[in-house]
This record gives C-alpha cells, sequence and structure tokens, in this order.
C-alpha cells in the first residue's frame, strides 16, 4: 500500500485558481523544501527488479546444467513452491504491519495438516467437517495469541514464541509420525492445476493475496492496521481501538498458516506434526516479509511486496536444488540473507528530520531564511 | 459542508475558559486562567518557559484534565478526557510535534479513524471521497500543488503543518490552537501560514497562537494574553503593547536573596573551554569561552538550540565547523566517551531519561561513570561514594535504594555525585535544578560554587530567568542556534528576554 | 516536588547513608519477595514436591547427580542472563552446542591428545559466533532476535552440511567423562560429577563478574542504554561481551553435554528456549535492566525439578515444550510489574516515578514547558 507521490497538477490549470492564494513561486519554493531521498525508487518496485534479476541468473545457472529454467514442470515446482511459503507470508506481513509478530507459524501448520488428516480419514464426506474444525482452531490460537498482544501487552515476539511452544508439546506428545489420511478430493487439488503449468495451490494464493489487499486497502480495519503499527500513540489519540485490529490480524494470519497447512496436507496426503518446524516457515516467512519492503516496526509495507520476496526465494530454492546444492548449504545462505536483508532495509527506514544549518552554509543566517528548516526541538 | 462558508458568527465568543488550573505533584503551574477566545480572532498567549502555556493548551487538547476550571465552547461546557472529544467539540490543536503517520499518505492521516463508507456502516472506505474531501480541505485553505495521496514522509516540514491544520479543520473547528508554528518554518512558508490563518479567521475561527516570535504575535493577533510562573498576567488588545511593554509583563519578579552569594576567594583563572566558530546541523558560527572558576549561564527560548550545543561540546553531536579547545589544546570528541575522558561532564536536561538508571541502586547510578570509563578508580570512587552523597545531603534508606524511588532532587543529587566522582575539569548543566525542591535547589547552587572555587568551568543552560541572572558571572543568549549576544552579570530579566526573542529592547543591562 | 519526601527520610539527610538498609534477615526477607528471590522458594517448594512424590530423590548420591545433570542447562542459563539482562535475546544457543558438539567428535575422534587443542578451538568458536552476533545487533542494527535466528540457521545448516545429518564420529572417553565423570569414592555423595564443580565454578565467576564494573554497566546499559551511552560506556561493546559470554556458555554447556548425548547435530535442540524459560522464570525481566545471575541458575533447576515433577507423575516428557510456553508467557506478563511491587522502600516517601495522571500526556504532544 505504498503509494507512490502522484503527479501533481500545474497550479494554473486547476480550475480554483481564482481561489488559490499560492502562486507558482511559492509552491516551487515549497516543494524544493521537500526532504531528500523522499523520491527513492518504490521499495514494491525495487524486489521486483531483484526477483527479475534473480530470475535472469537462475536461467542462467539452470542452463548451464543443462536445464530450462522456463520449462513446464520447473515453473510448476516453483509456483508450488511459492504456495505454502506464500500464503504463511501474507498472513505474517498482516502481523508486522500492526507492529506484532508471529513465530509460532510452523506449529499452527503442523497442526492444521493433523487435525484436518486425521478428521478426514481419507474421506470426502468428512471433507468440510474437517476443514472447519482446523480453521476454527487456528483461529482459536491467533485469538489468545492477539489477546495476550493487545490486552496483556505482552510482545507480539514472546507471545507467539511462548503460544508456539505450546503447541509444539501438544503436537509432541499427541502425534508421533504420519497422521491421518487426505480425502482425495483435497488430494485432487493439490496436484491440479491450469495447463500443467499454473497450479490451484498458487491461485489460491495469489486469491488470498488479493483479498488481504482489498482489506487494507479498503476497510477501516486495513486503515488502522497501517496507523497502529506505524505509530500506536497517534492510532489512539485519533480514537481508533487498538485492541479489535490486533486481534484481528493474528486470527487471519493463523487462519492463513492453517490453510497452508491444507494446501501441504493436500500434497503429502498424510499429516506429519514435524513438517512445519523442518520448513524453518517462521523465519522463511518473516525474511520474505522484509525483504518485500515491510517495515519490521510496522506500519508500512505491502502484500504484493511479500510476494515478491517469496518469490525470490522460490526461485533460489529451486536454482540451488538443480545445482544440486547441498540442501543443508540453503540454510546457511538463508540464514545469511536474512540478516542481511533486515540490515539493508533497517538502515532505510530511519527518518532524518533536514537540519537547521545544511553544511556548507557560509555566513551567519538571518533568523527565518532557513530552508527547509527543523531541528530536534529542544524542548525544556 | 462546502468548505469556504462562514462557518461561525464573528464576534460570538468561540470558547470561555474560566478559573483553569493545575498542579503536578504539589507543584501548581497555572492558577485560575480565564481566557476568552472570540470567533474569528487570533489571539496571542506569551509568556517564557514555564509559565503554563503548554499546560494550558494541553488541558484545552483533551490531553490533561484541568484540577479545577470550566470550559465552555459555542455555549455549551464541556469537558474531555480524551483528546478526540475535543477534536468532537470543535478544538484542534496543531503541537509542535506533529501527530502524523509518516508512512501514510495526507488523505489517510487526515481521516483516520472517521475514515467515510460507502454504503453504510459496513461498506468498504470510499477512498475517493476520502481524496476529493481532502482536496476540498487543502483549496479551502487556500493551498495547491498538494495531492492528497502524497505521503507525509515526502513532505517538507512546512507542508506537514498545513496537513495537521488541514486536519483540524476537517473537525469543523471552531478554535485552532497552534503551538509555535514557525519555529521550523522559512519565510515565504511563514507567509503562506500568516494567508491560511487570514482565510480561517474570514471563516469565523477563533485561533489560539502561542509563540515566543513577538513579531508575528503583532502581525497576527487581535488580543494577546500575557502568562507569568501560572499566573495570568494581562489580557490587551494588540494595539496597546509594544514588544518592550510586552516583554516586561512577561518577565519582572521581585528579586530574591535565593542564590548564594559569589565568593570573593574564587580567583577566575585562564580560559579553560574555548569555541570558536563552531557550528554543525543544530547551531551555527558559536564562539565562547568559559574560564576556570567561572559560571557562564545561557539563556534562550526553547529551541534555540542549547541543550544541542552543550551536546556538540560533550561529543554527542560532531562538530562540522569552527574548533573547541580545552586548557588552550584543540579538544576533539566524537562521543561521550571522549568527552568523559577529557573530563568533560554532562548533566542532562531530563535526568529520568537521559541521566539515571532507574531500576538501579543509588549507589551503582552514583558510580556509573567511573564503572564506565575509568573503571579501575571504582574502588577509591566507592569508599569517596557515601561521603559525597552525604556531603550532598541525599535523603534515602540506604544506598541500595533505587534512585526511582527518590524525590526529583535527591534524583538531581545522585546525577551530581555520579559525575563529580570523575573529578572534571568542565561541567555542563542542562536546566539543572528544574523540577526539584527549593531545598535541594539551594543545595545545588551552594555546589556550583564549591566547583568554582576548586577552579571548574561551569557551563549553564537554564530556562529560570532568576537562575541564569543569579548565578552566572556572564550570561550568554542564544537565538535560532545562534549566539544572539552577551550580557553581563546581574542583567535584568527583561534584557535577558529581550535579547532571546529578539524584541527591541531600550532597556539594557 | 516541595511537599514530597517524607519526614524520616528527610532526617537522614546530612548523615552517612548505610549500605543497605535494615538488618540482614529484614534484607533477606524482602529479597525473597522479589520475582528474583521468589525463585529460590520455587525451588525449595518444588524439591519437597518431587521428593515427596519420590522420595529416592533425596538422597544425596541420587541428589548430586540430579545437580550434575541440570549443570548444562544452569550454565546456559546463566549465559542467557548477560543478553537479556542488556535488553537483547539470543536464540542461537541450541545450534552453537551443536555446532560444538559435532566438532567435539569430529575434530578428536579417537586422538586423546586433541582433546585440549579441540577445547581450545571451541570456545575460540564460541567467540566468533558471540562476535557475530553482538555486531550484528549493535553496528547493522538488527533486532538480535532476527540476528541470532539467523546465526540459529546459519550454524544449523553449515553443521548439517559438514556431518551430512547423521551421528558422526565419537570422540575419545576422556573428553566424555568431563560431561559424564566425576570425583569417585567421595563421602556421603558417592561420586561428585564434574559437571557440578564446573558448575560450581562458573556460577562463582559470574557472581564476580556482576559485581565487577563490566557487570554494573551491563545492567545499567539494558536499564537505560541512552543514559549509559551518556556516561561514556561503549554500549555496543558492552552488548557484544554479553553475546559472546552467552556463546562461551553454550559452549562449555556443548562439553558436559557431550557426556550425555553423545555426538548428533541434533543436541542441544531447543536449549535456548529452556534457557530463556529458566532466566524468565528466575525473574529476569525481558528488555533488561533487572535480575540476578543467580537466579537464573535457579530458574534453571526450577524447570528441571519442575519436569522431574511430571515425569514422576508419568506426565510425558514431550509436554515440555508447552509447560515451557506457558512459563514463558505468564511470567511474562506478570513479571514486570511483580518487581516494583517488591522493591518499594518500607516507608511511605512518595515514588519518584509519576503517578499518571488521569489523562498522561501522550508523545506527540510534548510541547515542553511553556
Amino acid at each position: 500500500m505504498s503509494a507512490t507521490t502522484d503527479r501533481t497538477p500545474d497550479p494554473a490549470s486547476t480550475p480554483d485558481a481564482a481561489s488559490s492564494v499560492e502562486n507558482r513561486e511559492s509552491v516551487r519554493r515549497r516543494r524544493a523544501a521537500r526532504p531528500r531521498g523522499a523520491r527513492q525508487l518504490d521499495s514494491t518496485a525495487l524486489i521486483y527488479l531483484v526477483l527479475v534479476g534473480v530470475i535472469v541468473v537462475s536461467a542462467v545457472l539452470t542452463a548451464m546444467e543443462g536445464r530450462n529454467f522456463f520449462s513446464q514442470g520447473n515453473i510448476w515446482a516453483v509456483l508450488t513452491a511459492m504456495s505454502v511459503l506464500g500464503l504463511i507470508a501474507v498472513g505474517q506481513t498482516l502481523v508486522i504491519l500492526v507492529g506484532s509478530l508471529d513465530l509460532s507459524v510452523p506449529y499452527v501448520v503442523s497442526l492444521s495438516t493433523v487435525i484436518a488428516a486425521g478428521g478426514m480419514k481419507g474421506l470426502d464426506s468428512n471433507l468440510s467437517a474437517a476443514l472447519v474444525n482446523t480453521l476454527v482452531v487456528c483461529a482459536v490460537v491467533g485469538f489468545v495469541m492477539g489477546v495476550l498482544v493487545s490486552v496483556f501487552d505482552v510482545h507480539g515476539f514472546i507471545a507467539s514464541l511462548g503460544v508456539g511452544l505450546i503447541v509444539s508439546g501438544y503436537l509432541a506428545t499427541n502425534y508421533q509420525g504420519s497422521h491421518g489420511d487426505a480425502s482425495p478430493a483435497l488430494e485432487l487439488l493439490g496436484r491440479s492445476g491450469i495447463a500443467a503449468v499454473i497450479p490451484t495451490s498458487f491461485i489460491i494464493l495469489l486469491v488470498a493475496a488479493l483479498l488481504v489487499t482489498l482489506m487494507l486497502r479498503y476497510t477501516r480495519l486495513g486503515h488502522h492496521v497501517y496507523a497502529i503499527g506505524g505509530n500506536r500513540d497517534v492510532a489512539r489519540l485519533s480514537g481508533v481501538r487498538t485492541a479489535l485490529p490486533v486481534i484481528a490480524v493474528h486470527v487471519l494470519c493463523s487462519l492463513l498458516a492453517g490453510l497452508a497447512g491444507l494446501l501441504l496436507l493436500s500434497r503429502t496426503g498424510v499429516g506429519l506434526p514435524t513438517i512445519g518446524s523442518q520448513g524453518r516457515y517462521d523465519l522463511l516467512s518473516i525474511a520474505a516479509v522484509v525483504l518485500g519492503g515491510t517495515l519490521l516496526s510496522g506500519g508500512k509495507g505491502s502484500v504484493v511486496g511479500t510476494l515478491g520476496g517469496v518469490a525470490i526465494f522460490a526461485v533460489l530454492d529451486n536454482v540451488m536444488g538443480v545445482m544440486q546444492v547441498n540442501p543443508f548449504l540453503k540454510d546457511f545462505v538463508r540464514g545469511l540473507v536474512i540478516v542481511l536483508a533486515v540490515a539493508v532495509y533497517a538502515r532505510r527506514s530511519v527518518v532524518r528530520r533536514p537540519p537547521r544549518f545544511a553544511g556548507t552554509r557560509p555566513s551567519l543566517p538571518t533568523p527565518g531564511s532557513i530552508t527547509g528548516s527543523t531541528t530536534k526541538e529542544e524542548t525544556a | 459542508m462546502p468548505p469556504n462558508t462562514p462557518t461561525h458568527d464573528p464576534g460570538e465568543n468561540a470558547l470561555v475558559a474560566t478559573g483553569m488550573s493545575k498542579s503536578f505533584f504539589g507543584n501548581t503551574v497555572l492558577d485560575g486562567l480565564d481566557l476568552t477566545l472570540r470567533a474569528g480572532e487570533v489571539h496571542g498567549l506569551v509568556g517564557e518557559n514555564g509559565a503554563g502555556k503548554s499546560t494550558l493548551m494541553k488541558m484545552l487538547a483533551g490531553v490533561h484534565t484541568p484540577d479545577r476550571g470550566t470550559i465552555v465552547v459555542g455555549g455549551e461546557e464541556v469537558s474531555f478526557s480524551h483528546p478526540v472529544q475535543a477534536q468532537r467539540a470543535g478544538v484542534s490543536t496543531v503541537f509542535q510535534e506533529f501527530n502524523l503517520l509518516l508512512e501514510r499518505t495526507i488523505a489517510e492521516n487526515i481521516w483516520l479513524g472517521r475514515e467515510p463508507r460507502r454504503f453504510g456502516r459496513f461498506g468498504p472506505v470510499d477512498t475517493a471521497r476520502m481524496r476529493r474531501d481532502t482536496e476540498e480541505l487543502l483549496t479551502g485553505l487556500g493551498v495547491s500543488g498538494l495531492t492528497a495521496g502524497t505521503l507525509v514522509r515526502s513532505l517538507s516540514v512546512a507542508e506537514q503543518q498545513i496537513v495537521e491544520i488541514a486536519k483540524a479543520v476537517s473537525f469543523d473547528a471552531r478554535v485552532i490552537q497552534m503551538d509555535e508554528p514557525t519555529a521550523a518554518l522559512a519565510d515565504h512558508e511563514v507567509e503562506l501560514l500568516y494567508s491560511i490563518i487570514r482565510r480561517l479567521t474570514d471563516r469565523g475561527v477563533a485561533i489560539l497562537y502561542v509563540s515566543h516570535r513577538l513579531k508575528e504575535i503583532f502581525d497576527l493577533c487581535s488580543t494577546i494574553t500575557i502568562l507569568k510562573d501560572g499566573q495570568h498576567v494581562a489580557t490587551r488588545p494588540a494595539t496597546e503593547l509594544s514588544e518592550a511593554e510586552l516583554v516586561r509583563l512577561m518577565v519582572g519578579r521581585p528579586l530574591t536573596t535565593y542564590f548564594p552569594d559569589k565568593p570573593v576567594d574564587v580567583a577566575v583563572g585562564d580560559v579553560r573551554l574555548a569555541l570558536s566558530g563552531v557550528g554543525n546541523g543544530y547551531v551555527d558560527d558559536i564562539t565562547l569561552d568559559v574560564r576556570a572558576g567561572e559560571i557562564v549561564g545561557i539563556a534562550g527560548l526553547q529551541g534555540s538550540g542549547r541543550t544541542e550545543l552543550l551536546e556538540t561540546v560533550f561529543g554527542v553531536h560532531p562538530v562540522a565547523r569552527g574548533s573547541i579547545a580545552l586548557d588552550g589544546s584543540p579538544l576533539q570528541v566524537t562521543s561521550p566517551r571522549q568527552g568523559v575522558r577529557a573530563r568533560l561532564a554532562f548533566i542532562t536536561e531530563d535526568r529520568k531519561a537521559k541521566g539515571l538508571a532507574l531500576n538501579q541502586s543509588i549507589l551503582d547510578n552514583a558510580l556509573g561513570v567511573v564503572r564506565s570509563v575509568f573503571p579501575r578508580r571504582t574502588g577509591t570512587a566507592r569508599r569517596e561514594m557515601p561521603g559525597v552523597l552525604s556531603n550532598l545531603d541525599v535523603a534515602a534508606h540506604s544506598l541500595s535504594q533505587e534512585v526511582q524511588f527518590l524525590s526529583g532532587g535527591n534524583q538531581q543529587k545522585v546525577v551530581l555525585a555520579r559525575w563529580l566522582s570523575i573529578d572534571p575539569l568542565v561541567v555542563l548543566m542542562d536546566e539543572p535544578t528544574r523540577g526539584i525542591d527549593v531545598g535541594a535547589k539551594h543545595r545545588v547552587y551552594e555546589l556550583m560554587r564549591e566547583l568554582t572555587r576548586q577552579g571548574v568551568a561551569v557551563l549553564m543552560v537554564s530556562s529560570e530567568l532568576p537562575e541564569v541572572i543569579g548565578m552566572s558571572d556572564r550570561i550568554l543568549v542564544m537565538r535560532d542556534g545562534t549566539l544572539a549576544g552577551e550580557l553581563p552579570a546581574g542583567a535584568s530579566e527583561e534584557a535577558v528576554l529581550g535579547m532571546a526573542t529578539g524584541a527591541a529592547s531600550e532597556e539594557a543591562a | 516536588m516541595s511537599a514530597s519526601t517524607s519526614s524520616p527520610a528527610a532526617s537522614t539527610a546530612g548523615r552517612t547513608l548505610p549500605l543497605t538498609e535494615g538488618s540482614r534477615l529484614q534484607r533477606v526477607v524482602r529479597g525473597a519477595l522479589t520475582p528474583g528471590g521468589a525463585v529460590f522458594i520455587l525451588v525449595a517448594v518444588l524439591f519437597v514436591a518431587v521428593v515427596w512424590v519420590n522420595p529416592s530423590f533425596g538422597e544425596p548420591p541420587q541428589l548430586i547427580r540430579f545437580i550434575g545433570r541440570t549443570a548444562p542447562i544452569a550454565i546456559a542459563a546463566m549465559g542467557q542472563y548477560y543478553v537479556i539482562v542488556s535488553g537483547e535475546f539470543d536464540l542461537s544457543m541450541g545450534a552453537v552446542i551443536a555446532t560444538q558438539v559435532v566438532v567435539a567428535g569430529n575434530y578428536i575422534g579417537d586422538d586423546e591428545s586433541r582433546v585440549l587443542p579441540a577445547i581450545a578451538l571451541m570456545l575460540l568458536i564460541g567467540v566468533v559466533v558471540g562476535l557475530v552476533n553482538g555486531l550484528g545487533t549493535t553496528i547493522l542494527r538488527v533486532p538480535s532476535f532476527i540476528v541470532t535466528l539467523g546465526t540459529m540457521l546459519a550454524l544449523g545448516g553449515l553443521v548439517k552440511y559438514l556431518t551430512g545429518g547423521a551421528a558422526t564420529g565419537n570422540p575419545v572417553d576422556t573428553f566424555r567423562e568431563i560431561g559424564r565423570g566425576g570425583v569417585q569414592d567421595v563421602p556421603v555423595l558417592d561420586v561428585l560429577p564434574y559437571s557440578v564443580i564446573i558448575l560450581v565454578a562458573v556460577a562463582v565467576a559470574s557472581v564476580w563478574l556482576m559485581r565487577a564494573p563490566f557487570g554494573r554497566t551491563l545492567i545499567a546499559t539494558g536499564d537505560n542504554p541512552d543514559a549509559a551511552g551518556l556516561a561514556g560506556a561503549k554500549v555496543w561493546w558492552v552488548k557484544t561481551r554479553a553475546f559472546i559470554l552467552s556463546a562461551l556458555s553454550a559452549t562449555v554447556a556443548g562439553i558436559l553435554l557431550v557426556g550425555y548425548a553423545g555426538v548428533h547435530p541434533s543436541v542441544g535442540a531447543g536449549y535456548e528456549f529452556q534457557a530463556i524459560t529458566a532466566v524468565v522464570l528466575g525473574g529476569v525481566v525481558l528488555g533488561g535492566g533487572r535480575g540476578w545471575v543467580l537466579s537464573a541458575a535457579a530458574g534453571a533447576f526450577a524447570l528441571e525439578l519442575l519436569f522431574s515433577f511430571l515425569n514422576f507423575l508419568e506426565i510425558e516428557s514431550t509436554w515440555r515444550n508447552t509447560v515451557q510456553g506457558v512459563i514463558i508467557i505468564l511470567a511474562v506478563a506478570a513479571s514486570a510489574r511483580a518487581w516494583s511491587l517488591g522493591r518499594r522502600p518500607t516507608s511511605r516517601s512518595t515514588p519518584a516515578a509519576p503517578a499518571p495522571s488521569p489523562t498522561t500526556a501522550r508523545p506527540g504532544t510534548e510541547t515542553g514547558e511553556n
């Protein structure tokens, strides 16, 4: 939702020019006082630029291995890989936007696979009941986290860490290996797609991403999510009730993680209690969100950017697989990428107010003639 | 409602506040103030730092609840327990620190919490209407060339202020308060603000204009209210006042024999601290010197750069232009640690935020600087500390008591002990007696005299005019980031304030 | 603030303040009421509970073996304490342990002469990891939980890559004895495990360290980094040293764990969460500035006693994570408030921290005292 600076109409051409007090000169000088660097490349555009670069490099590397990056099968693989992480990352985007965090997603994913598979028991007739059960449980988990963060003032990191551990213990105790059986209809979904290029799961991701984007843009809830993440106190001053949006995004995040689990189930056919933690979805989803330009502190970012980040990871994974890079080394690279990504983006987000006396000012400035000026106001 | 039709009858009382009073922890900050704002009028509110202006504004804005007093807006008595209520009652405030979401657009900021919806209660947000309404607001203020979809972060400070004003107007405000609105504006931007204010008054809005820039007060205001020490001094039509008269009303207290006399046995020595043309992003062309055994006071109004000057000397901000010398040799500090090593002490303005670790004990806080920079001296410092603290009359149960439970005065004494332990050559003090009781103040003044006896050079920033005048051997006045001038000891409060505000004052020392 | 000092306090003005208030007994009681002190009571209570369920637990040989088994997590908890009290988190402990364990297995092998060089190498690795964590947090300004998660991922991947994911090589018995063995034929105790001796040594060193300037500066940095910086502390170096200590503690824990668990990349998995739980249980406030190092160790004992207790009640050990999760959440939600209740001075002097007026001024509306 990072709106770019619109093209402004020529002041003289505005219909009501007569009632405007500002002449052109004034407008020009006012614009000249704007902080430098505000016109840098929009971060969403940047991430997609990086994505294109990564794709190009990957295509080349793949070709060097004698394979075609853009083959039907390969694109299918990349898009499939994107769909699970993508759903989780979309949820994580919401939570990070509001200024919180969700480290419990791997366990919610695992929980979702075992509950759904256990409920379906391989029968289509159980499908809808199992789906509902699964999603309700996920929603409850999200609700608990949301309440901890908003009402009990526990930081999202701790709340989700704790809840994640709780779920993890439950899983470890009650499920020792594969569990249950997915219904054939679900498994069919996992295999289906358009023209064998675009898997259905990817379409589900796109639909979910679209719905969340619309929510962020066109509902009060969405606007308030950005506000609370941007500056909780400013939001409160404007009368925004901060508890509801926080709880809502945590519920949505857990629901999306549950949905991701269902997609995984459609491929594996059975519930697996460790599939979430093995997939390292907590760190990867945070990484995708940060790469996509969302600020870790909240208030700025987009689902579109996150999808770009997810795509980059999926493509990197794919090419590392083709080049037969040891899977464990992947983790090493990922860890490095994550830390560097956050470091780079963390610097970008610092807002520097222009100084009162810009460096090379020659003589004594007379009061009031300093352009674009402010200092950190000396608060008495 | 079309933005350009007059909304309120000129001449009627937009807001009448009576008997407004507020105390914090037994300190009366505002006592029985009456204020009447008439529609279509700009009413100026002046007073030096600490006079109570900001407290009054916050009460009218719904940030503080008054201990006593009534507020009547448009004929109806109101009380606010939350800023949103004040806004809804028609009182909007533009604070110095803007309450804007930087990563959101102008429209999103203005309509935060009140986003218009299509199709009634559960429909989606009507972004098109938000944009239209925003543009109407902006043109209604006479501003062109700002589009509703621009991110606030990419606006200049003046433009951000316009957004704040537009937001205030969007509440259909009868009263708009502005706190030091031109502090960060350039000349031509001030012109734009003037024209916006004129537009607002044409529409019957009452404006409460708080500023220390007296020129603007006289440019804009038809009535001026003067506060001093929380009391109402006068409310007069602007035509009946001159700048000098205004300054005289702002100050003028009975002299007190409150300050320890300057000791006769202090020999002011050589120049210890010398600044020559020092400048960076916060201050410009500062040339001053402080001699050993001397107390140099720095006066000036809020925002004049005094704290930033001390921070520059101490090494918090780098020196971009000019140079600093300590005892004759060049001083290059680029971090507080280097400042401490050079035996500079910095007593910050806000002891709770930057001067103490509140959860730690008195002893740990008092030894904090020594432990950080001169760890080997910890043993000696530890042995001497009980004596130092008792010399300062620190009142507590024991040295292991957490400082957060001490009174302000005792906390400040712990801060002093902390810095004395490094045997400083120069002591930089920022508002050394703010928020502390009379007894502790006296002890601090005595300590300052003792320091001069030991040959320490003291550079003191203070907003309390009596303090600056009573304690300083020389008074420097800052204004807008530079030195406005120097006054000798014992100068009048009017002379100091006059130099600080830039008012033409016929009174010299 | 003119009327705020109470008369008992005011009467001490001018006389030298005592180091601490009240008699020794009073101090102990006051200390026991803080979360940091209450954990010791918790340990006692849990100990009683375990003995009640399983009387042989209280026999000295059993007890000392229990302490020996708990030594690794207690040492790790003390390491995590340094990081948490400075206001950060170290989630890489488990990966560090796994790395050290694998180094022990692969590098030492059957060669006894390699034991000492191996230990040196492991300590070096610990220092490097701590440096990376510390610099990433302070210089790169990445939140510590991200940096250490990244380190965890990177180290974990590296380790699995080097070992191919399977247990490889067992180090020679002498090395394993550090964790497994002990002083034989001790009266009453039968065997005094080496790990207990190491634990006591580490505990003594930790207490000494926290009393030294470094330790006091560490806590002050966690309490108020701005004030610490203005007092001349090198905040980045203080925090980085905390991370180094944490990684070294994980290393020592790893060396001890080799004795029990053998060499496998999954040794130490989840250790960071156990350590954080122990620290939190010990009343150390997440966010820094409060807490005692021995309380962190006590928290580790409380946790292990709790697990033993649940074990004897035949609750599966797979519930451990859940228990930890609940403890973390409850402890965090309660801890910060509990500290201020326990430490208030006994008389009625007004606290300097302002009680919020009915409408506290919100940031963003500060206009200074005009």
